[in-house]
Parts: C-alpha cells; sequence; structure tokens
C-alpha cells in the first residue's frame, strides 16, 4: 500500500470500529474486502488493523479475523479462549474470551502461552462451559472468564506447525493493539502539557515531564520496529519464527508499563480523574497484559528458551 | 520477514571463514590487554580481511573499494559476529569518518582513505573539547585562514583512540567565537607532524580510551578540508548520522554475541525474565537501527528519530553488560581469569554509551523538541 491507500484504508476501518455493533463488527469488515487487503499485505493490514482497535479501544473481538484463517477456520464461527493459568490440567480449560459464546461456535483454547504454542478445537456443544461476563479491572473490554472441561475425544489437537502459527498471530495482534494504546496514551499526556501551564510555562516546557514522555517514545517506537518486522503466518522455518512475535510482545508490553506510568504522573491530578481518558487506557491496557498471559511470564519463558538453546537468533538481517 | 542466511554474500563469507578457521582463531575472543596492544592483534585480522577483498565491499572503488551497497558492511560485520569472530574495534570509527570523507572529500577518499580502511592507519575524530561536550557548537579550536594553509590552535579531548592514531578528523572554529554552528569547519590533521601532540586519558576501565590532543599553530594544507571553510557544522551532523547508524549495527552485533556468549559461560543462574528483557531490548535496537542504515544506504536522512537509536543502543548496551555481569558472580569482583576481565572491561565502557556521542540527556531533549513537538526548555543557555 502506498501511503495515500493506507490512510484510506485507516479512515475505513476507524468509521467501521466506530459505527459497526460488537457482535458485527468482523463480519463488516469481511465484508468490506479486509481479505483482499491482508492478502497483499498482512503485516501492514495487521497492524493498521490492531494498532486502531487499541488507539480507540474498539472492544470488538478481533482476534478470530485474523487467527482463525491461518488455521484453516471461519473467523466468524470460532472464538479464541486465552489462558489465564499457566497450565490447565489434561481435559480441562480455564481462560478469557473476548465475544459472545453463542450459536454454533467451536473454541480454539490456547493451552500454552509460553512455550512454543499448543492449541486445540472444542465445539462449544461438546464443552461442559462456564463463562461468565468480567467486570474486573475493565467492564467495558468484553471480556468472558470460560472455564470447563470437555471429553478426551472431543478436543481435536492443533497440529504443531499450526499451533506456533495460531499463536505467534495472537502474540502480534495484541503487540500491535498494545503498542496503538501506548500512543494514544501519549497523545493525551502530550495534549496536557502542552496546555497546563505553572510557574508561567507549560509543563511540558520542563525537562523532567519531557524526559519521561522521551522515555515512553523510545520505547514504543522499538517495540513498533520489532512488530513491523513480522510477517504473520509465516511459521518455523524462518529465521526468528516463535521468537519474533515474543519479542514484539514483550517490547510492546514493557512499552506501554512506561506509557502507563509516565504519562499518569505527568497528567497530574487530571489523570486521576474518571473524566479524563487516561485511566480507560491503563485499564485496558493491563487486561490485554492479562490476555497475553503477562509480560513477565511471556519474558521468562522467551528466556528459558533462549537459554536451553544456548542461542540467540538474530531477528531479520539489514539485507533481507 | 525472511532469513539473512538466505543471502548469498553471507553464505560466501561463511564458506570463507570456515576454509579459513585456523589462521582466524586468533580472533574468536579480544585479548584483554592495553587497548594499544589490542587494536595492533585487530589490524592483522581487519588486513586479512581487506585483502581477502571482504572489507572492500560496500566501499566506492575510488577508495580502494570493491563498490556495492553500503549494506553490504552491515551484512558482514553481522556475520563475523554471529560466526564467533570479533569485529577490530578501530573499524567502529572507519564507519564513522570513512562515509563523511568519501561524500565530502572526494580527493581526500582517494589518496588517503584506502590506507586507513585497509587498517595500515588508525584515525580519531576529533570534536570534543574540555569545554564543549554536549554543547559542541560552543567549541573554540581556532582554525585560521592564512591563505595558503591552515593554522590550528587549541584542545581536543575525549577522542577515542587517539594516543595512537595517525591522523584526526578535526572540527573547529574558522569563524569569530560568536559565530556558533555556522563557524565550524571538519579537517583531516597528521598526529605526527609538528605543532600536535597527544597525551593518553587512562579510562575508568583502566584503558587509554581516548586521549587530550593539544594543537599550537598546527599549520595544515586546504585541501585537507572536508567541503569549505564553514561546513564543519553540516558535515558533522551527517556524520552523527552514521555514527547512530553503522556503529549501533556494529554495536546490536556484538551485544548479540556478547549475550549468547553469557548464556554459555554463565557462572551462576541467571533469571529467565532478565534474559527474555534483554533480549527483546536488543531486538528493539537491531530492528530501530536496521531501518536507520538502509535509509542511510539509500541516501535519504532518517531525521531526528536517529536519536531514538540512539537512546536504544545506550539501553541495549547496558542491560545486555549488566547480564553479562550478574552471570559471573562473585567472579565479576573477585575473578581474575581472563574472561572476568573482559566483561568488566566492557561493563565499564557500556557505561559511557549513554555519554558519548551526545548524552542520553540530549537524545531525550531531540526526541522531546524535535519528535514529540512538546514545548520548548526556557532558552537560556541553548543555542
Amino acid at each position: 500500500m502506498d501511503a495515500a491507500e493506507l490512510a484510506e484504508f485507516r479512515s475505513t476501518l476507524r468509521h467501521l470500529l466506530d459505527t459497526a455493533p460488537l457482535s458485527s463488527t468482523v463480519a463488516a469488515l469481511v465484508d468490506s474486502g479486509w481479505t483482499e487487503v491482508y492478502d497483499q499485505g498482512p503485516g501492514e493490514a495487521l497492524a493498521v488493523l490492531f494498532q486502531l482497535k487499541g488507539e480507540m479501544l474498539a472492544a470488538a473481538s478481533l482476534y478470530e479475523l485474523v487467527a482463525a484463517p491461518l488455521v484453516g477456520r471461519d473467523p466468524l464461527q470460532c472464538r479464541i479462549v486465552f489462558p489465564a493459568t499457566a497450565k490447565a490440567a489434561p481435559g480441562e480449560f480455564d481462560g478469557y474470551a473476548t465475544g459472545s459464546l453463542s450459536g454454533d461456535l467451536d473454541l480454539l483454547i490456547i493451552d500454552d502461552w509460553h512455550g512454543r504454542g499448543s492449541a486445540r478445537v472444542v465445539s462449544l456443544a461438546a464443552a461442559r462451559l462456564d463463562a461468565r461476563p468480567v467486570n474486573g479491572l475493565d467492564a467495558e473490554a468484553g471480556v468472558m472468564r470460560v472455564s470447563g472441561s470437555y471429553q478426551a475425544g472431543d478436543g481435536l489437537l492443533l497440529g504443531d506447525e499450526a499451533a506456533v502459527v495460531l499463536v505467534d498471530v495472537l502474540r502480534l495482534a495484541l503487540a500491535h493493539e498494545l503498542i496503538g494504546q501506548t500512543g494514544h496514551m501519549l497523545r493525551l499526556a502530550i495534549e496536557h502539557v502542552t496546555v497546563r501551564e505553572q510557574f508561567g510555562r507549560p509543563l511540558g516546557s520542563f525537562q523532567a515531564v519531557r524526559h519521561r514522555l522521551a522515555d515512553v517514545a523510545v520505547l514504543a517506537a522499538g517495540a513498533a520496529s520489532v512488530a513491523a518486522a513480522i510477517t504473520p503466518g509465516t511459521g518455523l522455518d524462518h529465521n526468528g519464527g516463535n521468537v519474533a512475535p515474543r519479542v514484539a510482545l514483550i517490547a510492546a508490553a514493557v512499552a506501554a508499563d512506561a506509557a502507563r506510568r509516565n504519562c499518569l504522573q505527568v497528567c497530574g491530578a487530571i489523570g486521576f480523574t474518571w473524566e479524563f481518558a487516561l485511566h480507560r487506557y491503563i485499564r485496558r491496557s493491563l487486561v490485554l497484559d492479562a490476555l497475553s498471559g503477562s509480560r513477565q511470564a511471556v519474558a521468562a519463558g522467551l528466556g528459558e528458551s533462549l537459554m536451553n538453546a544456548a542461542q540467540v537468533p538474530r531477528i531479520g538481517g539489514v539485507q533481507t | 520477514m525472511s532469513t539473512s542466511s538466505s543471502s548469498a554474500l553471507v553464505e560466501e563469507f561463511r564458506a570463507w571463514l570456515r576454509a579459513h578457521a585456523a589462521e582466524l582463531a586468533a580472533f574468536t575472543r579480544r585479548v584483554p590487554v592495553e587497548i594499544e596492544k589490542q587494536v595492533e592483534h585487530e589490524r592483522v585480522l581487519q588486513r586479512m580481511l581487506w585483502d581477502a577483498g571482504w572489507l572492500r565491499r560496500g566501499w566506492p572503488e575510488s577508495s580502494g573499494g570493491s563498490g556495492g551497497s553500503a549494506l553490504d558492511r552491515g551484512t558482514l560485520y553481522d556475520a563475523l559476529w554471529q560466526a564467533g569472530y570479533l569485529v577490530p574495534e578501530s573499524m567502529a570509527a572507519v564507519e564513522v569518518i570513512g562515509p563523511a570523507v568519501v561524500t565530502y572529500a572526494p580527493d581526500l577518499a582517494r589518496t588517503l582513505l584506502p590506507a586507513y580502511l585497509r587498517g595500515d592507519e588508525i584515525w580519531c575524530q576529533g570534536f570534543s573539547e574540555p569545554g564543549s561536550g554536549s554543547d559542541l557548537a560552543s567549541l573554540r579550536t581556532r582554525i585560521e585562514d592564512r591563505g595558503g594553509s591552515l593554522r590550528i590552535t587549541g584542545q581536543k579531548i575525549w577522542a577515542s583512540h587517539g594516543s595512537f592514531s595517525d591522523r584526526c578528523l578535526l572540527l573547529g572554529r574558522s569563524g569569530s567565537p560568536d559565530s556558533g554552528h555556522h563557524g565550524l569547519s571538519m579537517i583531516l590533521v597528521d598526529l605526527d607532524q609538528s605543532g600536535v601532540e597527544t597525551r593518553p586519558i587512562r579510562a575508568a576501565s583502566g584503558r587509554n580510551e581516548f586521549a587530550e590532543i593539544f594543537f599550537d599553530d598546527a599549520e595544515v594544507s586546504r585541501d585537507r578540508l572536508l567541503g569549505q571553510l564553514g561546513d564543519g557544522w553540516g558535515i558533522a551532523m551527517s556524520l552523527l548520522q552514521w555514527e547512530r547508524g553503522m556503529y549501533a549495527w556494529q554495536r546490536q552485533a556484538f551485544l548479540h554475541a556478547r549475550l549468547e556468549e553469557t548464556l554459555r559461560e554463565a557462572r551462576v543462574p541467571v533469571d529467565a525474565a532478565s534474559v527474555g528483557y534483554v533480549y527483546a531490548s536488543l531486538c528493539a535496537l537491531r530492528l530501530k537501527c536496521r531501518g536507520t542504515l538502509r535509509a542511510l544506504a539509500a541516501g535519504e536522512a532518517p531525521g531526528p528519530d536517529i536519536s531514538i537509536d540512539k537512546l536504544l543502543l545506550s539501553a541495549a548496551e547496558q542491560s545486555v553488560l549488566d547480564l553479562a555481569a550478574a552471570a559471573l558472580g562473585t567472579d565479576f569482583v573477585s575473578g581474575d581469569d581472563e574472561f572476568s576481565a573482559e566483561i568488566r572491561d566492557e561493563w565499564f565502557y557500556s557505561r559511557a554509551t549513554s555519554i558519548y556521542g551526545g548524552a542520553a540527556e540530549i537524545q531525550r531533549n531531540i526526541v522531546a523538541d524535535r519528535v514529540l513537538r512538546l514545548p520548548k526548555e526556557p532558552s537560556v543557555g541553548r543555542r
């Protein structure tokens, strides 16, 4: 896509996320030609969509849209279950879903976030399911806590390659969403410190304030560079495959953490009010941290796999 | 994203490395002795790589190179570290000084640069002064126009490798004392000529990393100028882009190798999450400065965003060396073996990454001003 096409694509998506009812956002995206744009440039399309989702705090579950086709499933007929516990017992699951759980659905249950990734498919009808909407930290996030069990014969374990592709694209989508949120937290803080004056000067003219925001921008740019280098669906045979998406997720989560701390600090008392939007971003980015299995655990999982291999992959060459 | 091993250049280079493993064995790790001896030792490798044609890649034929993209150089540095060898430390300065000479002084690039590129000579940068560090545009070393020649008087400091360099790329003031960044010029000065004296400075690591250089009415021919009198600031800014780009790329290649060795040689258990975070910061550096390098090689100016690369570099370098130090356990303090000594040197050097080439605080100011467009700080004392 050239710059003009990209801008048009963005504004189409923005309008759609703004206006489509939650339950039919994925269908509306499919109707609007998402698949064609995605096929032309999967990395770019995914970046635009999920960064927008983060920036707009869109609650529509779009994870299925990008993940399901990679494992041969229809996005409208499946629901991702992100694990809430490190390792569920065989035949059981306990996790989060981000959309409604009704109709003729298959559950795409992620069993393991922290290693290479494994996942299975269980039809909603075959699962004994307990689902409750989560109010918790962010009632607007549309998250359901889903736990339950299934008969061994009812769970179809995805092949190794398919599981990796699935988990990788989810990590990448979450990374872009966090990057979008971080960018918006930074914009809110910049607007505030540009307008708000103390001691006869804008807050943003004080070096201590400027440096806090610069630190967020640096981490966000680094995370965006990693995420932009990844093409979804490339699987294991590529240099950094399975490692790069975890790196993108960690870098994005670290940037979001810095944004939560630093943007809140420089917004002063206003940032602590219900009216000011910052707390909504703080809440949602912590929800994403939970969906992605907590950055600390993702970092530990990545560190362990590097230590076991005693190798440090070089992601992306300068000419390749 | 595709694999770097798909590149034919890398395959060819790796085959050559395998075929010459015996001669190259002396260069699998740094020799932790005085820096003068280290540089002498590494020059042998530089010359070997030059003679085999590898270090000619990506430099123009008029400077003794074999042409091609500057990205070839980045590919080779990366592959050398990945294969378990070091990249000669003086190649860092080559990548900062070389491109500026090629662009702004084609005659010098033809006559003098080849000896530098192949490792026959060591050059250094003479930018900082006792009174001008982060505030570079305040520098006072005089470049006086005496018609046929130029005369240089003043003092430079923190010149890396300065005490054993053959030449110095000097930024000095040819305009009036209050001419700010408009009155600066850049010139290549021989350090063995009369009117020039160097004195090593022992760094916190214990090594003579840098030097003071004194100029007392030193006469230099006009044909040693880069660009014209008064072009110095613009050239310095272009040169700093290469420092951010290719230097940062070299460092990330080294840091990947250092992290890998840390995982293999850890003497106490290492915290897995710390490894994950450190590696993530290193990947962020690599992929951010890859974009910068590609822009530079395509002749595009990366703009103020390049300060982000510099900050990512100092954060990544310090975090990798902190991890390497932690993985040594008590040996970081009390180990008298070569590996512990090497890590201590590198750990100390990593502290300087947030200081040299524009301190981290200055880089944050630039990001705040020119990337985030925050309200300016009060202008007192700032140019």
